[in-house]
């Protein structure tokens, strides 16, 4: 590690950062005259995605070459933990957070456990800790968007729910329709996007690999291996969500917990 | 996951409904006092009893009480003087105790589908004669209605059905807010019939929210009289109109004068 960057390298890439930095001022643009109220946000996102991904690239060489399963997989629960932090921020009505750790960590971990265990994946961290932080990102949006989809359905269907429940039914049975749209948003435009893999999307793994001089075929079934796992873990975990949250959205006598959505 | 509907629990049956007893009971939403200190006694040989009081006066949020669908805040309600519904459990309470919404909400799909809601929930058969039935008694033609989508009706229509709905499930007691509100004079009619016969067939008891004073002479034999979360009166409804003008009777819904406007706050 002498050198990380030689000096042609550095001059260029401050270049590209700063024309790219045009496209921000593009969506900064857009975001203030559609009155979005996000301009704060989005620098926020920005300035601290920058960072923290750079400050990766950095010790990613030496989680790369980690052999050491236990690191590897405490490096995981971390990014399950950072993820369920940030999930948390834009869910008002309870703390998501224990559920979103619980969701994450059983989801993303488990899978990225079971292609372990299977073999699937060579077990080294040049695989696992990348291929572990999409399945848990995208895990991540997953239970976000089903978090966000039935609890504004939930809101909107009250009376729905109040006539079904009053009829006798058990609260699961009162949301099963909201249950089962919530669990299609996330999932329906992730398996189209399955569906237009190759012709219209070049995902970003495999783009990657081949730059890194990977075998393109390789390459190409690894991507499909991560799409199975991205979706195998999303669902485990907008199942664990929804789960949790319809307990706190009834009281334990199957009834409405009002109060949660009162102010 | 399985989504399916779930598997009935046992019914946990007590023999006929006799009464309903609330002792002081009061609800509330964070610091306003909807129901104040409640003490009535609701019995079978009343015959049907009405609720009656201004809007805003409490009758809605006493009928959700009585189907489970919120607890007092204070208080406990009894029913025939041995289960406390505190100890009951909710959904067993509601079926047997059922409430019909004062709007009119449908499941999404046809009639039909929201008639036998109810019977699918305990995996009880309802055949294509008793769902003709229920229609008939709510004065909706089976032939006409059954296959219809339910987001598609009137809202006379849309009522009626949910009080089909409410039948499917074959209630002791009948919790009825403003069942009639939006039908016509005819199919009033019609469904103040099936009510009576219900009682005197069936042997259901019937409580029911109405803004019609005609409505309240002509169907119920009791009154409860709501006025700011408290019970003004409790009479025969002959006692009632006979006791009282109708100017009476319009001051008596008029909002009391303000004392000094904390009459809405928990005290
Ligand atoms: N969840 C709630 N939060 C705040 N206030 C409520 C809530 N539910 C009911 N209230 C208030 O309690 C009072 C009684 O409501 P309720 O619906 O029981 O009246 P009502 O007698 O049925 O009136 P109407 O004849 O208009 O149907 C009203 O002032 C209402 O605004
Ligand atoms: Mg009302």
């Amino acid at each position: 590690m002498a050198e990380i960057i030689s000096q042609s390298e550095f001059w260029e890439i401050l270049i590209r950062i700063l024309l790219s930095g045009t496209l921000l001022f593009f969506l900064l643009f857009i975001a203030f005259w559609q009155q979005l109220q996000m301009t704060r946000t989005i620098i926020i996102s920005y300035v601290r995605g920058l960072i923290q991904i750079v400050l990766l690239a950095l010790v990613l060489v030496l989680i790369f070459n980690l052999r050491n399963l236990v690191i590897i997989y405490l490096y995981m629960l971390g990014m399950a933990i950072f993820s369920a932090l940030t999930a948390r921020q834009h869910y008002r009505y309870v703390d998501i957070l224990k559920i979103e750790i619980v969701a994450l960590s059983v989801g993303g971990l488990g899978v990225m456990g079971l292609v372990t265990i299977l073999g699937i994946i060579e077990p080294t961290g040049e695989y696992l800790i990348p291929m572990g932080g999409m399945v848990i990102s995208n895990a991540m949006i997953w239970t976000t968007m089903t978090s966000e989809r039935l609890t504004s359905d939930f809101i909107k269907n009250q009376g729905l729910i109040e006539a079904s429940l009053s009829l006798g039914a058990s609260p699961r049975m009162a949301i099963h329709n909201l249950l089962q749209d919530a669990f299609k948003t996330p999932f329906n435009p992730s398996i189209n996007r399955v569906a237009i893999l190759g012709i219209v999307s070049i995902p970003g793994l495999l783009a990657g690999m081949i730059i890194g001089g990977e075998n393109p075929i390789v390459a190409a079934v690894y991507q499909v291996i991560i799409f199975l796992m991205i979706q195998s873990a999303g669902l485990i975990a907008v199942i664990i969500v929804t789960y949790l949250l319809i307990n706190k959205f009834f009281t334990s006598v199957d009834q409405i917990n009002y109060a949660l959505f009162s102010n | 996951m399985q989504l399916n509907l779930e598997v009935a629990l046992t019914l946990q049956e007590f023999l006929s409904f006799e009464q309903l007893t609330l002792n002081d009971v009061s609800y509330s939403v964070g610091t306003t006092q909807i129901l104040k200190k409640i003490n009535v006694t609701i019995t079978k040989d009343k015959g049907i009893t009405g609720i009656v009081g201004p809007s805003g006066s409490g009758k809605t949020t006493f009928l959700r009480l009585l189907n489970k669908l919120i607890s007092p805040s204070q208080g406990e309600i009894t029913l025939n003087n041995s289960y406390q519904y505190s100890t009951q459990p909710s959904r067993e309470l509601r079926k047997k105790i059922g409430l019909l919404h004062q709007n009119p909400f449908l499941f999404p799909g046809t009639v039909k589908a929201n008639v036998e809601y109810g019977p699918q929930i305990w995996n009880i058969p309802l055949s294509f004669e008793e769902i003709n039935n229920l229609l008939r008694k709510v004065d909706l033609n089976p032939l006409k209605y059954i296959d219809r989508i339910a987001s598609d009706l009137s809202g006379g229509e849309k009522q009626r059905v949910c009080l089909a709905r409410t039948l499917a499930n074959k209630p002791c007691v009948l919790l009825l807010d403003e069942p009639t509100s939006s039908l016509d004079i005819v199919s009033e009619r019609i469904v103040e019939e099936t009510l009576n016969k219900l009682v005197k067939e069936d042997g259901i008891k019937i409580i029911i929210v109405t803004h019609s004073l005609e409505q309240t002479k002509r169907l119920t034999d009791e009154i409860i009289f709501l006025k700011n979360g408290r019970i003004e009166t409790q009479t025969s409804t002959k006692f009632f109109f006979s006791t009282y003008s109708e100017n009476q009777i319009i001051d008596l819904f008029k909002k009391e004068k303000k004392t000094n406007g904390r009459d809405n706050k928990s005290e």
